[in-house]
């Protein structure tokens, strides 16, 4: 039985059949997780993220009009809600100091998989990169959206999307080996 | 191609989004274009790189707050109202409501006094004869909802997940087999103690479903623990089940049976005779 | 990528072959273990047949476990033959007391092996670190430190000691067969059984949404909870007695919800077993608690 389509399911959703909504949330709370863990760092506050996306779902169920995509909807309400939550942030945190991980230079200095080093280095330059860049970059990256879709659902042109992930991807690369030169953070 | 346009191109060539003859284009400017061709190639080497992110599982609670929501919500949308006063149901939920989000406990009541007030409120607007099957369809749908949530939780390792599960599986109002099944089998096979009294009492209420008595009989043979023992003996006396008699002679008959277990069996079977 | 370690009555530390301290202790072990992903909450899973086992969270990254292996209990026949030999060999037939004490020298230069062949294995994968301890007759006490947020699945058997929890925010899974349980500053949720043992759990506070339960034959469970829990109780005792210092509203006992629409003449459907329902600050956290004999105690945390 072919899998019914996150449109479908949500337009299901708008006309009543609210319940449909658990197969989307199965089938999209683990990126959407990833996704804003990437942008804030901090587990707990991205499970509120995600719940509070589910819940604007519902409240705005109404206006779910199946010309977009799903997702495309659901990444906007999702950067909304981000942008939401960095409003209620009282100070300006930079958001690496936000890290639950420790700081690289706390690595112990017993050896670790070269991929694990590299990973903690790579989350520490992500983290560093400007918000729009990195949104764009993990849309696109991770979220496996087209660009075409980022464009619509960040209200800009398809160019200026791309060169923004050409941008933000030179930038990373920059910041990353300069961390890697093993400056502490 | 001239270099500015590869790097418009980058970020197509990255996601793999090229079409043929664009790519060999690209591939034609790199065969002579040494900067360029560093340039596209420490990109490629971070693009790629980024895979080494894991994927990050959020913790269990993630789950349990969106049904716990998703619940409210549908249930602020019945037009069937329970038999309990709406005061007592309010604060229900609100019990069962996180304390952070005070946003959703003003929302959901505005659901609530809202479904109190007219019922119809919050239903989409839809012709008149489609919104009633709707109501009368309600009651399935809200089921079909608790099925999943239930069947998904029990598969979970955490057994504070699976006493969930088990609690959402008593809320059907009318399981089907596959519930049925699942009880049974989380009751013979789960490996915690506590969550198989949970199924026990999830069991108790639908015992007049075909296959329960029989499986519960069945699980008597199978039970380890005592406690688990004790609450099916004393459910199957409560339904009145005579064709326990045969299983409870036999446990009775078991050496390592413990003495209080084997007491409240024959005290049992003087009850089913 | 899983790891593997070996406790045999030697020092191991993990991963720095370096640093690895050579001393050598036949009667403790000790072993320092990491997460794959320090930076995620781990699941340390414990499974030791004899012996009792202590967590306690501190604000490290790692995994601690200190082992402490008990003197092994002879047997009845092998205190009358350590009883012969110390007496003297006169009773014995020469041959018999040659062949005794071939085996005890023959023991005796074993031992240091037998130990190695009576340890622990520690493995960890993807975050979960389990301790296992292989089957033999040597009880050992396990005390094992492990970050805050760490979730536990423990089980052991003990006369007397059981298992104790400390100051642990994960989720806990324990089940003993006659050892108490007793969990402080711990936040839930918690599914914990004994067959014999008591069970007591101080909650420094309490997760919402996860339910939990607690069940024993024959001991009391004994639960202390924040004064401003919300919790919702099913209490079942078949021959013991409810204590609480809370204000709990008593429902009437019923295991059917309070729809009854397959049934002419409604109404609420009497339970099959002695059920207390009780709710505490309007009803929230599901907690479960079974004991057949034992007292059930609710206490208000000052």
């Amino acid at each position: 039985m072919e899998p019914t389509s996150d449109n479908r399911l949500m337009e299901e959703v708008r006309d009543g059949k609210v319940e449909r909504l658990a197969i989307l949330f199965e089938r999209h709370h683990v990126m959407l997780f990833n996704f804003f863990l990437r942008l804030s760092g901090n587990r707990s506050t991205s499970e509120d993220l995600v719940q509070e996306v589910f819940f604007r779902i519902l409240k705005y169920r109404d206006t779910y009009h199946g010309q977009s995509k799903f997702i495309v909807w659901m990444y906007q309400i999702a950067r909304n809600v981000h942008v939401d939550h960095l409003r209620k942030q009282k100070q300006e945190v930079p958001l690496d100091a936000q890290f639950e991980e420790p700081a690289v230079a706390e690595t112990p200095a017993i050896e670790r998989l070269s991929a694990e080093v590299d990973a903690a280095v790579l989350k520490k330059a992500l983290d560093r990169l400007p918000l729009r860049k990195r949104e764009v970059l993990l849309l696109s990256r991770f979220q496996e959206m087209k660009y075409r879709e980022i464009a619509e659902l960040m209200g800009c042109d398809i160019g200026s999307i791309k060169s923004t992930i050409h941008r933000a991807i030179k930038e990373l690369g920059k910041i990353y080996f300069e961390l890697q030169g093993g400056t502490s953070p | 191609m001239k270099c500015e346009q590869i790097r418009e191109k980058s970020a197509d060539y990255l996601a793999g989004e090229l079409d043929e003859k664009s790519l060999s284009e690209v591939r034609v400017h790199l065969a002579h274009c040494p900067a360029c061709r560093e340039e596209l190639e420490s990109l490629s080497a971070i693009w790629t790189k980024l895979g080494v992110l894991p994927k990050e599982q959020p913790s269990g609670s993630l789950r349990i707050r969106f049904y716990e929501m998703l619940e409210a919500y549908k249930k602020g949308t019945e037009k069937d109202r329970d038999k309990i006063s709406l005061g007592q149901t309010l604060s229900y939920w609100f019990g069962r409501l996180m304390p952070r989000r005070p946003a959703y406990q003003i929302a959901l009541s505005l659901i609530l006094i809202a479904a109190g007030l007219g019922g119809g409120f919050l239903l989409s607007v839809r012709s008149r004869s489609a919104a009633r099957t709707e109501v009368t369809g309600l009651r399935g749908e809200v089921d079909d909802m608790r099925r999943i949530v239930a069947v998904s939780l029990l598969k979970q390792a955490s057994p504070s997940e699976r006493l969930m599960g088990v609690s959402w599986s008593a809320r059907i109002d009318r399981p089907g087999d596959e519930i049925i099944q699942t009880l049974l089998e989380t009751l013979n096979r789960d490996p915690n103690v506590n969550v198989r009294l949970a199924a026990v009492d999830a069991l108790y209420l639908f015992y007049d479903h075909p296959e329960v008595k029989a499986g519960l009989i069945h699980s008597l043979a199978g039970q380890t623990s005592p406690l688990v023992q004790l609450s099916l003996i004393n459910l199957l006396v409560e339904i009145r089940e005579r064709r326990a008699v045969e299983a409870l002679e036999r446990l009775i008959q078991d050496e390592k049976l413990n003495p209080k277990v084997k007491k409240r069996a024959e005290l049992g079977l003087t009850q089913l005779s | 990528m899983k790891t593997i370690i070996r406790l045999a009555g030697i020092m191991i530390l993990l991963w720095a072959a370096g640093l690895a301290d050579n001393a050598q202790e036949s009667q403790a072990d000790h072993a320092v273990v990491s997460f794959s992903n320090p930076a995620k909450p781990g699941t340390v899973e414990v499974d030791i047949s004899e012996g009792s086992i202590t967590v306690r969270g501190y604000e490290g990254k790692d995994v601690v476990i200190d082992a402490r292996w008990r003197e092994r209990v002879l047997t009845k026949e092998e205190q009358e033959q350590e009883a012969a030999l110390a007496e003297g060999g006169e009773e014995l037939d020469q041959e018999e007391l040659a062949r005794k004490k071939a085996q005890a020298e023959k023991a005796k230069g074993m031992k240091t092996i037998e130990v190695e062949s009576m340890g622990l294995t520690i493995e960890e994968e993807e975050n979960v670190i389990q301790v296992n301890a292989e089957e033999g007759k040597r009880a050992v006490d396990l005390v094992i430190q492990v970050p805050f947020s760490t979730s536990l699945r423990l089980s052991c058997r003990d006369d007397e000691r059981g298992v104790t929890v400390d100051r642990v925010d994960g989720e806990i899974e324990v089940e003993t067969s006659d050892g108490p349980i007793v969990l402080t500053n711990v936040s839930g949720p918690v599914v914990a059984d004994s067959s014999d043992g008591e069970i007591k759990a101080v909650f420094g506070k309490v997760v919402p949404g996860k339910p939990m339960s607690f069940s024993t034959m024959e001991g009391d469970v004994d639960i202390t909870l924040p004064f401003d829990v919300k919790a919702s109780l099913k209490m079942k005792t078949d021959e013991g007695k409810i204590f609480t210092d809370f204000d709990v509203q008593l429902k009437p006992s019923q295991q059917k919800k309070e729809e009854d629409e397959r049934k002419e003449g409604g109404g609420y459907r009497v339970s099959f077993e002695k059920v207390t329902l009780g709710l505490i600050n309007g009803g929230g956290v599901e907690i479960q608690i079974t004991t057949y004999e034992g007292n059930v105690y609710i206490r208000k945390a000052k």
